[in-house]
Order: structure tokens, then sequence, then C-alpha cells
């Protein structure tokens, strides 16, 4: 049976859903204690066990499913295992979960983070054993299933421990996250669906007036005088004239700088600065005035 | 600085083609020297076992394609959206999510606005509501990023208010500098430079790993010919490049695309040198002051020049991008009081109309920017030149040759960008230009991407490519041809049989049934979508018997969705269905990859 797995100084913890008659749990905890003498051997019901406050990182090996034929365990019951065992540490589980219906336990249990699932060899269930099982009928083909907790430790130690005491529950939320990063190229891993996550306003699309800069009137901007202004468009604006388009050769005291200072009716808008001595021609185009 | 007080915000990115990125790198450049200290990291780069612990967050995102997360996400999105991740497992963190889209599309910011509400659902605390980011307005995408990183300030310093010691994020003072440069005036040989440059994290034989983009290759020019007729105002070149050193480390299928790293023109880079007040080819040192985490852009910081700097990353080419780090700076910089004053206008709330109108609309670059402004350009400090100027982003092309057909070559076709604006020199591509311009035996950097597109062996493709679109799927054609795979009908489409019809000759030798639009042949334009309807039955009994796939490829942002109502009314003609059937089976060819897209801007 399981219990060939456990050495000398090893914790144990048993975990267990359905309480076994007689005296059957008494006997596991001398059995395993045969084999550990000087460690800790622990017996807790699952639920108990979810509600968290046990040390993390603290066992060797964790049983499950040994007593009853009708035990079941949650991503979440596994996810707590794996946070209490040391890393490298490794659960047994006997495998009863015939239900097709439910996801299998091997799937349960990579969900909760634990790798190198296998099955163990069927050798190690002996006849002579067969009273701690409940051996049935049925029971012969009833797997024995191990995995291991990765060997590194989770959870980053960035955060500063100012932190208050997490509830267990989520510190276990933070340990299932952890686990499954571990395996971020598993593309097996069911996915939600992430159109659902889209609310009534998330559909919305923004409308043309939102869209428009400024106060969004939509009328031609005003045309700007240049600072130097020596062609009277600036005394134009000034006494609130519309500025009437100038002739090409207009002598505005800016031109010669870039189209930063130069004023709207400028011949020379798009071209560069003037190069001291530069003669500059006008194409056909820059000789239009625009409109 | 006592890093020990500064609290931790995490800025984790998206990005496609950069513009997340450089959003990312405007918010740390604005927590410089604040309370708070941020890390950026792309998505995927993140070690996320750690997101569970950390306290303040935000996610910088784009949305691309038809609504998906941009490549350097695509593992972060698959992880938070795994069924099996509790609903309290993130209840410790504090975010804000910012995304960048564009509301002519469907899914306007979908990648957005899903992790957002994902992550709350995981119990975060969403710290703003999120800030969404739209191309369509009129000043683009700025307006919804400064208002959302004012905001964001405003509520993280309310939280950790600024200590003596410390600058406020929020205000318009000039963040410290990144580094500290120093000089050394021994003039580099040419030789040397580009010794010292192939030294510097360029990939060589031998390594293990492919070509990536912090370790390019550097494939040399095999051929760059114009394949457009000389008369046709279009000019687009076909680029062979040699790759035939590392074809083992660069393997790629049909619907592959490689990503190129471009250099600005030799003329460009002289006018800007000319107005900058170094000297170009001294060895320049950048000492880092701040431990800012960018660990994206592979820039020497040592060995290298102030012309190779220009030449190989500074994109002043580019149109300045956000007025509070372009203009502000500059206006800082400026001792000019007339510039001073015109830098100072442009980069405040009001004078945004004003900017648009200088710089955003006729494409104004940074150079024409600094040569307006010249005296406040000769005052640019070496230690700001990468807040000023942004770095170069790689491009993407689909692979146009056939890795069977065109072994140890791996072909592109560049449509050069040229046009005009009220500005009088034409705006120019700067990535299409500087291929252009390439002759035999320049160095290319490059390295290759997954393409979206997969072409299956065994079933007839439907191809559907006009203009460059038809890139990828005469890599297919070649390929499929060669091996002896499953037929295709491709359906392209250009202006004139004599001017742009790409690859005209080759396509006879190869085993496809080809249509071929071109529009402006006859009086009544004719496109991709007038053929696709003529051959609706044919198209239909391929999809529907043959199990045949669909894909789609080129330029145009109406084409895609014109061909697809045009299958759709196939489907409804052709299979009897009403118009929600059709819609359905639309949706599960797409879901089943039998319908396929891969467009670009």
């Amino acid at each position: 049976t399981m219990e060939k797995f456990i050495k000398q100084g090893d914790n144990v913890l048993v975990v267990w859903s359905v309480p076994p008659t007689g005296d059957k749990m008494q006997t596991m905890v001398n059995l395993i204690k045969t084999k550990s003498s000087t460690g800790v051997v622990q017996l807790e019901n699952a639920q108990r066990l979810k509600m968290g406050g046990y040390e993390s990182s603290n066992y060797d090996i964790a049983i499950c499913g040994l007593f009853s034929a009708e035990e079941i365990y949650s991503n979440e019951i596994f996810a707590e295992i794996a946070r209490v065992l040391k890393p490298q540490g490794k659960v047994y589980v006997k495998n009863n979960n015939a239900d097709r219906t439910l996801p299998s336990t091997t799937s349960t249990l990579k969900l909760s983070g634990f790798i190198n699932i296998m099955e163990v060899s069927k050798s190690y269930l002996s006849v002579s054993n067969a009273g701690l099982t409940e051996s049935s009928t049925g029971d012969a083909a009833s797997q024995i299933l191990v995995g291991e907790k990765p060997h590194f430790e989770v959870g980053s130690s960035s955060k500063l421990s100012f932190a208050k005491k997490k509830p267990a529950q989520e510190e276990s939320a933070k340990t299932v996250w952890n686990l499954s990063a571990m395996d971020m190229n598993d593309d097996d891993v069911e996915l939600i669906n992430d159109d659902d996550l889209l609310e009534e306003e998330d559909l919305v699309v923004p409308d043309a007036t939102s869209l428009k800069g400024g106060c969004g009137t939509g009328e031609t901007k005003p045309k700007k005088a240049c600072k130097n202004c020596t062609c009277g468009l600036a005394e134009e604006l000034e006494t609130g004239k519309t500025p009437q388009p100038k002739a090409a050769t207009s002598a505005c005291g800016s031109c010669y700088l870039g189209d930063a200072f130069r004023c709207a009716s400028c011949p020379y808008l798009g071209m560069p600065a003037f190069k001291p001595g530069e003669k500059i021609s006008l194409s056909n185009r820059q000789l239009t005035a625009d409109s | 600085m006592n890093d020990h007080v500064r609290h931790r915000v995490v800025v984790l990115y998206g990005s496609q083609t950069g513009t997340a990125e450089e959003v990312t790198s405007r918010l740390l450049m604005q927590s410089r020297g604040s309370v708070f200290k941020c890390v950026a990291s792309a998505m995927d780069d993140y070690p996320i076992q750690d997101l569970v612990n950390e306290d303040l967050v935000l996610f910088v995102c784009s949305t691309t394609g038809q609504g998906e997360p941009p490549d350097n996400m695509k593992l972060f999105w698959k992880f938070i959206m795994r069924k099996n991740l509790p609903n309290t497992c993130l209840s410790g963190i504090r975010f804000g999510v910012l995304g960048l889209g564009d509301s002519s599309y469907a899914k306007y910011n979908f990648v957005a606005k899903k992790l957002f509400r994902r992550i709350q659902n995981l119990g975060g605390k969403s710290l703003l509501t999120i800030g969404l980011a739209d191309d369509q307005h009129e000043w683009g995408c700025d307006v919804a990023i400064d208002d959302w990183s004012r905001n964001m300030w405003q509520i993280l310093n309310s939280i950790h208010p600024t200590k003596d010691g410390f600058l406020n994020p929020i205000e318009s003072s000039l963040p410290p500098p990144r580094f500290r440069v120093t000089m050394d005036d021994t003039n580099m040989e040419g030789e040397d430079i580009v010794k010292s440059m192939v030294e510097i994290g360029c990939y060589t034989t031998g390594h293990n790993v492919s070509p990536s983009k912090k370790q390019p290759y550097y494939a040399s020019v095999i051929s760059n010919k114009r394949v457009t007729a000389a008369d046709h105002f279009q000019e687009t070149r076909l680029i062979s490049l040699n790759v035939s050193p590392v074809v083992d480390h660069m393997k790629y299928d049909p619907g592959d695309v490689i990503m190129i790293q471009p250099s600005n023109l030799s003329q460009d880079v002289n006018a800007l040198l000319d107005i900058l007040p170094f000297k170009p080819d001294s060895l320049l040192t950048f000492h880092s002051l701040d431990d800012e985490i960018d660990a994206s852009t592979n820039i020497p910081n040592k060995g290298t020049t102030l012309r190779e700097i220009v030449t190989k990353y500074l994109d002043f080419m580019s149109v300045p991008r956000n007025r509070r780090s372009f203009f502000q700076l500059l206006s800082h910089i400026s001792c000019d009081e007339m510039e001073k004053e015109k830098l100072t206008e442009l980069g405040s709330p009001e004078g945004t109309d004003e900017r648009y109108s200088y710089a955003n609309r006729p494409r104004r670059t940074i150079l024409e920017v600094l040569q307006d402004f010249h005296l406040t350009a000769a005052l640019i400090p070496l230690e700001r030149i990468f807040d000023i100027f942004p770095i170069i982003r790689p491009r993407a092309f689909s692979i146009a040759s056939s890795p069977t057909r065109h072994q140890g070559e791996i072909h592109v076709l560049v449509a050069v960008v040229k046009y005009k604006t009220r500005l009088q020199a034409p705006r120019k591509g700067l990535c299409s230009s500087w291929l252009a311009s390439l002759n035999t035996g320049d160095l290319v950097p490059i390295w290759l991407k997954r393409g979206g597109i997969r072409f299956p062996s065994k079933q007839h493709c439907i191809l559907i490519g006009p203009g460059t679109g038809i890139a990828p799927f005469r890599s297919a054609a070649h390929e499929r041809t060669s091996n002896g795979d499953s037929g295709c009908t491709v359906f392209f489409g250009c202006r004139n049989f004599s001017s742009d019809f790409y690859f005209r000759d080759e396509w006879k030798d190869l085993n496809v049934d080809l249509h071929v639009a071109c529009s402006r042949d006859q009086e009544e334009k004719i496109y991709v979508q007038d053929h696709i309807k003529e051959e609706g039955e044919k198209l239909f009994r391929l999809i529907w018997e043959d199990d045949a796939s669909v894909f789609v490829a080129g330029n145009s942002k109406n084409m895609p969705d014109d061909v697809k109502s045009t299958f759709l009314q196939i489907f409804q003609t052709y299979g009897k269905m009403t118009s929600q059937e059709a819609e359905d089976y639309y949706v599960t060819m797409q879901s089943k990859k039998r319908y396929q897209q891969e467009t670009w801007s």
C-alpha cells in the first residue's frame, strides 16, 4: 500500500472526506508511524483543510482517498494540499473517480499545479492489506496516482512585508495562479470565451462629434498674423475685418523664417526657412492666392 | 536617490508597431525623479507568477488585426483567460488600463476593454476608468493618452503624495535626463565603425538561435529591381536578400513575415547633423542615470558615434508624436525669445489646434521642425537625444519568395511611399525609401516572424491579394507548385495590365487559376470583388464541397470588408442561406482557420 512510499522523518498528511468505519484511521496512523517514527502524522478532513490555517511547505507526503470508494477531490483541495507540501513533496491519491462526466483526477491534479503525475505500480496494492482499503470487487482496478509539487518555491519575494496577512482563501487562489504559471506553454488549458467579458457600454462606438478637436464648430480656423507683421494682416484682424487674400508678393517681415513663424497668407508657406543670401522663386502653385 | 522609499509601479505593454511601447516610455519619463519607480516590460516578457504579488500595475495595449492582441502579449492573453484562475487571485493589485485603437474598426479597442474586465473579475481593483485612445479623433490618440495619464498620476499622487526631494509627475517641469554622455574626440575611422557595429548585438552564424530583434541578421542585397512601369506613378520594387549563410536558422513558410530594421538616408542624416552642434564622428559613451528598465532597445551605449545613432536609431523623419515630450522639452531647452515663445505655445493645451495644423496635418517631420527652430536645435544637449527623438521602428513585410524555389533568398515586394501635403517637399516613407536606395551588397538587418496566415497543403486555396497583397500568395503559389500541393485560385487586382501587374510573367508556369482585375484598363472600374462575384458558383462549390480555404491580403481598409460582403452574397445565392446564416457560416470558417486575413495600412 501507500505506506511503502514513506521514509523515516517524513511529515505525512492524510486527507479524508468520508469518515471511515471502525478503527481504520488509527490503524493507518500506526502503520505510517512505523515508517516514520520521528515525523509528524496528521489526519485532516478535506473540507476543514480547505478552510486554511495550515502552514505552507510543511509535509513531505500527502495521502488521499484511502478510506472510502466515494472520495473525489476538487481543484481547491488539491491546491491547498500543494501549498502545505514541501517543494518536491508528493501526493498520493487513490483514484476512486469512475464518473466520466467529471474531470479526471489526473487533470484536476494537473490544474492544481502538480507535475509528473503518474500511476503508481499496481503491485503495491497488496492483497494482505486489503482490509485497509475496504476493497471490494471494484478495488483491484482503482488506481493510485502520484503527483509532485514543483521543486522551486512559488511566489516571488518582491512584495513588501507590510501587507497584512491575507485570508487563506486568497493565499490558495494565488497558489493556483502561481502553479498554473509554471506551465505557460500548455495549450490544453481551457480558456474562457473572452467575448463574454464585454458589457453593453463596451460595445458603444464613439460618435462623430466627440471625435472633433477644439470646439468642433467646423468653421475654418481664423488666419493668424505673424509676430512682426508688416503686411497689414495683424491690423485687419485687430479691427475685426475679414482678411483679404493677398497678392503673392506680400512683404511680411517673417517670410524668411520657417512655417512656424509665417502668417497664414504667406506665399512661402510649405517651404523651409530661407538660408542667408538664398534666392527664392515661387512656383505657379504658390503664386495663386489661397482661397 | 534611495529607491527603497519609491513606490513600484509596473507598466506592462502590448505593442504591435511600437506605439504602445512609446506611450509606455513617455509614462516612464514622466515618473523620473518622482516617488514612483516605474518598471516597464512587454507583457510576454514579464514573469507572470509575480503579478499576484504586485501592488500598482498599469497596462498599455493596442488592438491589432481584427480585434486581436499584439504579438508581444499573446502568451499573457492566453494565460489570463484560463478558466481555472480563481476570481480572487488578483485581489491584491490596483490597476489601470490604457487602450490604443481605431474606432473605424468594429472591434474598437477590444483588447483593452476585455483586459480591463478580466483583471476586474480576477479581483483586481481599478484605479480609474479605462483610457480609450482613438486614431479617428481629429487630434489622434494623444488626446485620450494625455487625459488618462493626467488622471492616473493624480490618483497615484493621492495614494502616495509627492515628498521633499521628489518631483511631481504631473508638473510640466523638465524631467531629469536619462543619461550623462561623454564624448571622446578621437575620430573613429569608417572601417572601425562598421566593425564595432557588427560586434554589437548582431546575429552571427554559430548561434543556436534564430535572428531576432535584439540580434538581427545583416543580409546582403542580391538585387533591387523596379517592377512597375517607369512611367507609372507608383514605384514598386522587388528586393532579393541573401540568407544562404544562415538558411538553416531562417526557415520560413509561405505566409510568414520578414521584419526589416531600416536606417535613414544619408542626405537626411547630413541635414540633421548640420543643425546639431556636435562633431558627428566622435566616440560617445552613455552613462545611465536612472535605471529605467527598457530592455527593448538595443542601442549601443558605447563605442558609437553621433552619426551612427542618427543614421540607425533616431526617427527624425517622423512627425513629432506627443506635444508634452516634444515641444515642451524643446521650449525648456530654447534660449531664443521668439522660438521659445512659439514652442511654449505649440506645447500648451491651448495650442493643440495650432500644433495640429503646423505639424500633424501637413506631416511635418522632426527635422523640418528643428530647421524652423534652428537656434533651439543648436542647443540640444546630447543627454536629451533619446528624449527628443523616438527610435526607428522595424517594419513588417510578407515574404514574397518560396523557400523551395528561391533557396537561400528572401524576397520583399515594396511599394515606395511618397505623397504630397501642403509642404513643398514630398513626404516619404522611411523604410520604403531606404530600401529603394539600396545597391547590391548593401546590408539589411532582418529577422523573421510567423505570419498570421497558414496555407493547408491538401486543400484548395482561394487567394485574394490586390496590389502588394499578392506577395504572400506568390510565395504560396511557387511553393505549392513545387511540392505538388493542391491548387489555388488567385484573384489579383491592379491598375493596368502593363503598369503594375506584379509577377505577370510568372503565373503561367504555376498551378493556379488566375483572375486579374485591371481597374483602369477599360472605362468601367473592375476590382477583385467583381471577379469573385463572377466566379461565385465555382467558389461556393470549392468551399462547400471541397473544403477550400479563403485568404485575403493587402493594403486597404475597405477591401477586406468588400471581399467579405461578396462572399456573404455568394453564400446566400448559391448556398441558399439567409443573411444571418451566411454571417454565421463566415464566422465558423474563421474559427476553423478557413477564412484568414493579413492586411496592413
